[in-house]
């Protein structure tokens, strides 16, 4: 395994590997959930909650003055847990009720975590999950609250899959947002170039992609590898702390547009046996492949400590 | 606002209602939001558009991504009024339940030219499944008003009520059958009764929303000359939640109980109706019950034509019930 990635920033994948770990345990304990979508965005996550990406309150999830964030890949939201517990927001106990029925709580009411992002629970923006639908929402959030706040507008995040490219609705609000010129719109493309059925572009291809956002007036950072261009590619751009931090600063410095960072990542990163496997896009790891997975992260963990010795 | 400018008796065109109502709104209520798919002519909701110019939208022949964005509109603690005709308004319907019924988003959804009414345009256009849909949708309230006052009175409802609402309203010109100081209410219908109490017969029952309130209501008029039939008209606006005490009452009273409207059977009033007396405790053993509703697809022709050839007309329903109390 060529590990030398940690040394981009180990204090950083220290956190991403927090993360994952949590991913891995909470999945395990569902007996059901997405790994691979999940794993492909741990590093766009720890750089929009750790490394200042996003602004936010952290003792007020509700803080009106916050960037909203809105996880379009909705199948996603194991990593935006584990974030949350590691901001305190969601205890372990929580992350444990992951997909479970809360049997105590009257009918439709629950503090459990949901399979998908719902506003039941503590800090989410927009209930997501049927794929296309959240970017709409966030267009929506987005027009509002220039509306609200003109240019001192807080910033909409939103974490696309490259899958949901194939959905209509999502079109349609790309267009529009760039229309409307929403500049306070930052959409995130976790493109790791694969969907349940298989490589998103022998399903139904979505490429050109950066173009495509070029030819609708947004502001692009970065371009798609799709996956059959990929052929021993162990590390993209997508899992790079650096060059997702100084994406995200070109992107909130962007004053006329709407913008997307295309971030080429590996779906199941970071867990060997998960990466770059789409049957691991919707199952979760049993007893023994929990243990594998965990013990691997333990030794990156090693070695992110060392290299930060 | 109390009193309605409309007069019983005056014929008036809905939708001109609602977009002059819609600005009377926007004037009163500074959070009120209004998005368009391409339609706003025929939706009269660009009357909004011209008056407020910020608050105002028109996203296009997207009918899906107008919801969307109306949810996250409301999201930032505004009030979203959509439009589009009823069948477009179906095609939003997953996102309807998806982002604005899930997360209780306070978004009126209105669509316009509902049922066959629509006439001339055909069934790419006759909204006949919008009922049914929507009431499928959990959280969501269902509305179709009779006539100008009752339109006017149940959007004064919506713009205090956060609830997520749909709404659908007809294309013609139809007469104000209710008081100017009428008011609306979710959960509750308007009964019009036609005889005077000292020559009332058997009680027959009409049941109804939006143009077939009309319908019913003529019906019931020439039904009124039978001694042995006391014709009663309810116009059920209010179609989720429905008036359960009125259909206890209705069953309690009747010998007939028949539901007429411009959609289809399924899904419609005339199953929510018979789900409600079936499970209440009311006991009618002679009750007769019929729905009078779309068998299915209609196609081009005049309001007047196709409500004739459809059996939603005055002379269908009375027929119906003639047949019905031999």
């Amino acid at each position: 395994m060529d590990t030398s990635y940690l040394k981009i920033d180990p204090k950083g994948y220290l956190i991403s590997t927090k993360i994952r770990k949590y991913v891995i345990d909470m999945l395990y304990e569902a007996g059901s959930g997405h790994p691979g979508g999940s794993l492909s965005w741990v590093e766009i996550g720890n750089d929009l909650y750790f490394r200042g990406g996003l602004v936010y309150n952290e003792h007020d999830p509700n803080w009106e003055g916050r960037d909203r964030f809105v996880l379009s890949k909705g199948h996603g939201v194991p990593t935006l847990y584990a974030i949350y517990a590691i901001l305190g927001w969601l205890s372990e106990e929580d992350l444990r009720t992951l997909r479970k029925a809360d049997m105590e709580m009257p009918k439709g009411k629950t503090r459990y975590l949901q399979g998908h992002p719902s506003t039941k629970n503590i800090g989410i923006e927009a209930s997501t999950g049927s794929l296309g639908s959240g970017i709409g929402v966030a267009v929506g959030k987005a027009y509002a609250l220039k509306i609200k706040h003109g240019k001192k507008s807080p910033k909409v995040i939103v974490v696309c899959g490259d899958g949901e490219h194939q959905t209509e609705e999502l079109w349609a609000a790309i267009r529009e947002a760039g229309n409307l010129k929403l500049d306070n719109l930052i959409v995130y493309v976790d493109h790791n170039g694969l969907q349940i059925d298989g490589a998103v572009e022998n399903i139904s291809s979505i490429y050109p992609l950066a173009e495509k956002y070029k030819v609708h007036k947004w502001n692009v950072i970065g371009r798609e590898i799709p996956f059959s261009e990929r052929s021993n590619i162990f590390f993209l751009e997508g899992h790079d702390l650096k060059w997702l931090r100084e994406a995200n600063k070109e992107a909130r410095k962007e004053e006329k547009k709407p913008t997307v960072i295309i971030a080429n990542t590996i779906k199941g990163f970071g867990v060997q046996f998960m990466e770059n496997n789409p049957e691991w896009h919707g199952k979760a790891p049993n007893k023994e492949q929990r243990d594998e997975a965990i013990s691997y992260l333990n030794k990156l963990e090693e070695e992110c400590k060392k290299l930060i010795l | 606002m109390s009193r309605s400018k409309y007069e019983l008796g005056k014929e008036v065109s809905l939708r001109d209602v609602y977009g002059d109502y819609l600005v009377e709104l926007g004037k009163k209520y500074p959070n009120i939001i209004v998005i368009d798919a391409d339609l706003s002519s025929s939706t009269k909701a660009n009357k909004f558009g011209k008056e407020f110019k910020q608050r105002y939208l028109n996203v296009g022949i997207s009918e899906t991504l107008m919801q969307l964005m109306a949810s996250g509109i409301a999201s930032e603690d505004y009030k979203v009024y959509t439009n589009t005709f009823a069948i477009f308004a179906v095609k939003g319907a997953e996102k309807i339940l998806q982002a604005i019924a899930r997360d209780k988003r306070d978004v009126k959804i209105i669509g316009t030219h509902g049922g066959i009414s629509v006439g001339e345009d055909g069934d790419s256009h006759q909204g006949i499944n919008d009922i049914a849909v929507m009431r499928s949708i959990p959280g969501l309230y269902v509305f179709c008003p009779a006539d100008a006052v009752e339109l006017e009175s149940m959007l004064d409802f919506t713009a205090e009520d956060k609830t997520p609402t749909y709404i659908r309203i007809s294309r013609n010109k139809l007469p104000v059958i209710h008081n100017p100081e009428y008011k609306f209410q979710p959960g509750r219908a308007s009964v019009f009764e036609i005889k005077p109490a000292q020559k009332k017969g058997k009680t027959v029952t009409i049941i109804s929303y939006g143009d077939t309130v009309h319908s019913s209501l003529d019906a019931a008029k020439s039904l009124a000359k039978y001694d042995e039939i006391n014709p009663v008209v309810v116009n059920m606006s209010s179609i989720e939640p429905i008036d359960k005490e009125v259909l206890r009452e209705a069953k309690e009273k009747s010998k007939i109980i028949i539901t007429v409207e411009d959609h289809v059977w399924s899904g419609g009033l005339g199953e929510a109706v018979g789900r409600v007396m079936l499970e209440d405790d009311v006991k009618n053993p002679d009750l007769k019950f019929k729905t009078i509703a779309l068998m299915g697809f209609a196609e081009s022709g005049s309001w007047k034509d196709l409500y004739k050839k459809y059996g939603l007309d005055k002379d269908h329903i009375t027929r119906c019930i003639i047949e019905m109390v031999k």
